[in-house]
């Protein structure tokens, strides 16, 4: 069984496994996600607008903080662009988050529904990606509304549009943070194949990523922090992890805040990444349910 | 009364053999609390790299700003330790009909269903709190009279009332819509506007907001005013706001109560 | 307000009687001299589990000493005792309050009786026999709303819902006295745990009104809480990861039980439900039948005088709900506890109440005993015979009647009336065997009741239609 590293073969598989495992499936996968949402219509109205209540806090902070200070911008960020900056990273996360994954992942390890994938000619890799694709759809049609009543209401904040190159190269980190949150979530949840109680590493994970994908700050923030290394500060140590691709990066590409040769690394560090956790996913598989099926599952 | 206490020893103590006897989880959820705490701290940190004050001339410099957000982890974890596990269950047991096996008990329902779960891991944060509460209290120029070593304790009782009250009103919401999975979520959401000083509010939609959580939802009330007896010398002013906030924490008692009491006669009882 | 032994009244007279073969009416001549008595309106029954367990009693040991026990305490109290097994002395009952019938065959296992002379709507009545529970006109609706099925109405929910009205209980009316051990019978949905909840104070009815041991329930007052028990099969009181025994601690102090008393009665109850060695176990540990088991335990400890019984035996295996049929009955009767069950199997009923109260789409359908369901309701009796050889289609036809055939077996349905008249023409022909006349089983007949019941027909339903 090949290990699948040529990443164009693996999305090949992919595109392969919603053709197959049926595009009926998927779209009844997508109507049900959609009743489902709306069947809670009250909790998800509120549920969605109460998610830019923190943001809210957060402009207040930073008024604040820029109150009390001469400078005229911290870390090339005016008090405008940091509010621009969170809203932003509501978009990434919105992409990149992926709500229950690796839990539910591990818990169908450990109760061994895991098994009908072994057997079945369903990749499960594939199958969890079409669902969470279908989900995802979902979830943005539903939430475009609420979304762009606040981005409206907020556009003071904004500068103006960037040019259409930078547009270009943020809906592709977009999409690769949405491919990067998916395939980190997966290996760990893989890791259910090795270790039992999964969740203590996927606290460690959310930790990590809460303070290092740019969630709570944006991460040029942390250039004035030198390492021990020298000539680099936390901020180029962290331009290398994949956290930031989570949150920071694609606000910072639409915020004009990463611009020229700095854009194409990063987006050839994000895509990089990709790749790795990719691999990494399928290597987990493989390895995992070889061990897996040694024990008799 | 006495039978009162007596019931809440038992609920502790049993809640206590529990988390020794799965004792890896207990010292994970510490882990955990310790974790996300540790995180924010670091950002304030950050955040003073950049200025030395937050607000103009509002005095939270940093070592004051220690004792606030300090003093906020020991209210918010007496909170979480003693009344949110079982706000949370509350959901549960409306769902399941476990509110009825309360309701048929000759006990006060809101004392069982508000009190009866004690989650000591919580408690790691307010402990973290305290040690930070004197770092700062060490290092800050201003030394705080002794009168304030009574009124302090005393705000941080009614600090914890009024978080309390909020969530018996937020427990009557969930009894009486049957199932309101976001009640958890809205908890955080609402506390979320306490966690820094009422001075970042300003402004023409920060005024009113202001009012709003003092006044209506005094939320504002619950950290501000112990911290501030430790930050700020005690103006007349700042008399006005303790008593304030003690009468606001009896007030917000009494209507909750009030509040969760009307909610239970319409209960509606999941199906047989 | 406990019901003793004595303080059933002066005149107690205690009969001690072999059920009858096919024993589902009362001994003969008990039951029309009650009815022979104006001011009687006794309920009387005897359930089918008499006559079966009878046979089974018949090799019990110890049996005889049970026997000689009631007779004992009768005849110390100055009891007058009827030992006749037929005939019951007109002289001794004509002055009696009440009446025990104990079978001879198991005593212990089958159902005891006590009928009591009812005083119905006399202000003289005497504390011991006001009623406990008393309903007139309780009625429960709420609103539901509709779930949209499909996903067009989903997103038209988003906007718009649509809502009925249930009428989860539509006036009801009951009376229960002290000791009574009453069974609410019913198919789902049918409204009894609605009922059970209105009377338990966890609801507020929509109408009507109730007071049970005085109190009005949905008020909820912490006196009337101490005095009654509910207990709801797959309901969990208990504390899930504590063993038993600290629930029953618990116990103790929210009711308010005395120490020493409570030391007593929780050892009792555990020894008569045989689960000591249960008690130190965490209770997430055990099985459904054991953790009912001590469900019933904790609900009796600060020894209630009403116990509400929500399906108890639901989910349980067949020993398991022997074993607590048992025990309720053994409660009932030592203690007085006024008990309310409600079912929906015909096995609890039967084997537990003389009294049934069948509830159907909100409304009471029937108010009486079990022997009166079969009086009542049943048209026919069940003809079996067993014939030398399968019958031939001619003599099929010649018995006229709808008739079940398995092989040498014939089952035919005859209607009472013709049965005297019929069977001897039946029998006359050669080639019977054996015969055997039997009532239409119980659970048919409730089920034909539930069946028969008028649909459900909201109110909103009526009055739209009523408007068209």
């Amino acid at each position: 069984m090949s290990v699948g590293l040529e990443p164009l073969g693996l999305f090949g598989r992919l595109a392969a496994g919603l053709r197959t495992s049926g595009l009926r499936t998927w779209w009844t996968m997508l109507v049900i996600s959609l009743e489902e949402r709306l069947v809670y219509r009250g909790d998800f109205i509120i549920g969605t607008l109460m998610r830019f209540l923190p943001i809210v806090t957060q402009v207040f902070l930073w008024t604040a903080v820029f109150a009390a200070t001469s400078r005229a911008d911290i870390a090339g960020y005016s008090r405008n662009d940091i509010i621009a900056y969170y809203l932003l990273t509501m978009v990434t996360r919105a992409f990149s988050s992926m709500p229950g994954l690796s839990s539910g992942i591990a818990r169908s390890i450990r109760d061994g529904s895991v098994k009908k994938y072994l057997v079945q000619p369903v990749d499960y890799v594939s199958f969890l990606f079409a669902a969470r694709v279908a989900h995802k759809l979902v979830y943005y049609a539903v939430a475009i509304i609420p979304f762009a009543a606040v981005f409206w209401f907020c556009r003071g904040y904004f500068p103006a549009w960037p040019p259409p190159a930078t547009i270009g190269a943020f809906a592709a980190s977009l999409g690769l943070s949405f491919l990067l949150g998916f395939f980190m979530e997966v290996t760990l949840g893989m890791l259910g194949f090795w270790i039992l109680e999964v969740s203590s590493i996927v606290f460690a994970y959310m930790l990590v990523q809460y303070l290092l994908s740019g969630h709570m700050f944006p991460i040029d923030m942390l250039a004035g922090i030198p390492t021990g290394l020298p000539g680099t500060s936390l901020a180029d140590v962290v331009s290398w992890l994949p956290f930031q691709f989570t949150a920071y990066f694609p606000a910072a590409v639409w915020l004009g805040k990463v611009q020229g040769p700095e854009l194409a690394r990063g987006l050839a560090v994000e895509a990089a990444w990709v790749v790795v956790m990719a691999v990494a996913c399928r290597l987990a598989w493989w390895r995992g349910t070889r061990r897996y099926a040694a024990y008799g599952g | 009364m006495h039978r009162y206490l007596s019931i809440l020893g038992t609920f502790a103590r049993a809640c206590l053999v529990r988390d020794m006897t799965f004792r890896a989880n207990f010292l994970l959820e510490c882990l955990t609390s310790l974790g996300w705490m540790s995180m924010n701290l670091a950002f304030y940190l950050l955040v003073f790299q950049f200025t030395p004050e937050i607000g103009r001339g509002t005095g939270w410099t940093r070592e004051p700003f220690f004792a606030f957000v300090a003093t906020g982890l020991v209210i918010n974890s007496i909170v979480q330790a003693l009344f949110l596990p079982s706000a949370e269950e509350l959901t549960e047991m409306v769902r399941t009909g476990g509110l009825d096996t309360v309701l048929v008990k000759p006990l006060d329902a809101q004392f069982l269903l508000s009190m009866h779960r004690v989650d000591f891991s919580s408690f790691a944060n307010g402990i973290v709190g305290l040690v930070i509460l004197t770092v700062a209290l060490g290092r800050m120029d201003y030394t705080p009279p002794p009168v304030v070593w009574l009124i302090y304790p005393l705000l941080v009782v009614c600090g914890v009332a009024i978080l309390y009250s909020l969530m018996i009103m937020l427990a009557a919401a969930t009894i009486l819509m049957g199932r309101n999975q976001s009640l958890y979520d809205f908890w955080f959401y609402i506390i979320n506007f306490s966690r820094y000083p009422a001075e970042i509010y300003a402004g023409p939609w920060g005024g009113p907001l202001r009012a709003l959580c003092t006044f209506v939802i005094p939320i504002l009330l619950v950290i501000n005013v112990p911290a501030r007896t430790l930050a700020r010398p005690l103006t007349g002013a700042a008399w006005w706001a303790v008593a304030g906030t003690v009468v606001a924490a009896v007030a917000a008692v009494a209507v909750s109560r009030l509040v969760f009491q009307a909610a239970l006669t319409k209960y509606r009882s999941a199906s047989s | 307000m406990r019901q003793d032994f004595g303080s059933l009244g002066e005149n107690h007279a205690i009969q001690i009687h072999d059920p009858p073969t096919g024993g589902r009416h009362a001994p003969p001549g008990l039951g029309e001299h009650f009815r022979g008595i104006p001011a009687a309106i006794g309920r009387i029954g005897v359930g089918k589990q008499l006559s079966d367990v009878a046979e089974r009693g018949r090799s019990e040991e110890g049996i005889g000493d049970r026997v000689e026990e009631h007779v004992g305490i009768a005849v110390a109290q100055g009891l007058p005792v009827v030992g006749d097994r037929d005939a019951p002395d007109d002289e001794a009952l004509a002055g009696a309050e009440a009446v025990r019938v104990v079978s001879e065959a198991d005593p212990i296992h089958a159902p005891v009786f006590i009928y009591n002379r009812h005083m119905h709507n006399s202000g003289a009545s005497a504390d011991s026999s006001a009623p406990v529970i008393e309903v007139a006109g309780l009625a429960k609706e709420y609103r539901v709303f509709d779930k949209p099925e499909g996903l067009l109405a989903s997103v038209r929910g988003l906007f718009h819902r649509t809502s009925r009205l249930v009428e989860a209980l539509r006036g009801v009316d009951l009376r229960v006295n002290p000791g009574e051990f009453v069974a609410l019978l019913g198919p789902n949905g049918a409204g009894k745990t609605t009922f059970l909840k209105l009377l338990s104070g966890i609801i507020t009815p929509t109408r009507g009104t109730a007071t049970v041991l005085g109190h009005v329930p949905w008020l909820r007052a912490d006196e009337f809480r101490r005095r009654f028990a509910l207990v709801m099969g797959q309901k969990n009181q208990l504390w899930w990861d504590l063993p038993a025994a600290e629930s029953f601690r618990l116990h103790q102090e929210i009711y308010r039980i005395d120490p020493t008393r409570f030391a007593r009665t929780r050892d009792e109850l555990v020894d008569m439900l045989d689960v000591r060695r249960l008690v130190l176990q965490p209770v997430r540990e055990l099985s459904l039948g054991e953790r009912m088991k001590l469900e019933l335990v904790a609900a009796l400890l600060h020894e209630p005088e009403v116990l509400f019984l929500d399906e108890p035996t639901i989910g349980l295996d067949v020993v398991a709900q022997h074993t607590i049929h048992a025990f309720l009955r053994h409660v009932q009767s030592e203690r007085g506890t006024t008990v309310i069950l409600t079912t929906h199997y015909m096995k609890d009923v039967a084997a537990l109440c003389e009294r049934v109260v069948v509830i159907t789409h909100g409304d009471v359908l029937y108010d009486g005993s079990l022997a009166e369901i079969v009086d009542r309701f049943t048209t026919h009796k069940i003809v079996t015979l067993d014939l030398e050889e399968p019958p031939t289609p001619e003599r099929l036809a010649r018995f006229g009647f709808p008739c079940e055939v398995n092989g040498p077996q014939v089952v035919l349905r005859i209607e009472r009336q013709r049965i005297a008249d019929v069977l001897p023409e039946i029998l006359r022909g050669a080639g019977v065997r054996d015969v055997s006349v039997e009532d239409v089983p119980l659970e048919e007949i409730v089920a034909e009741l539930f069946r028969s019941a008028p649909p459900r027909r909201d109110r909103e339903a009526v009055l739209a239609e009523a408007r068209a």
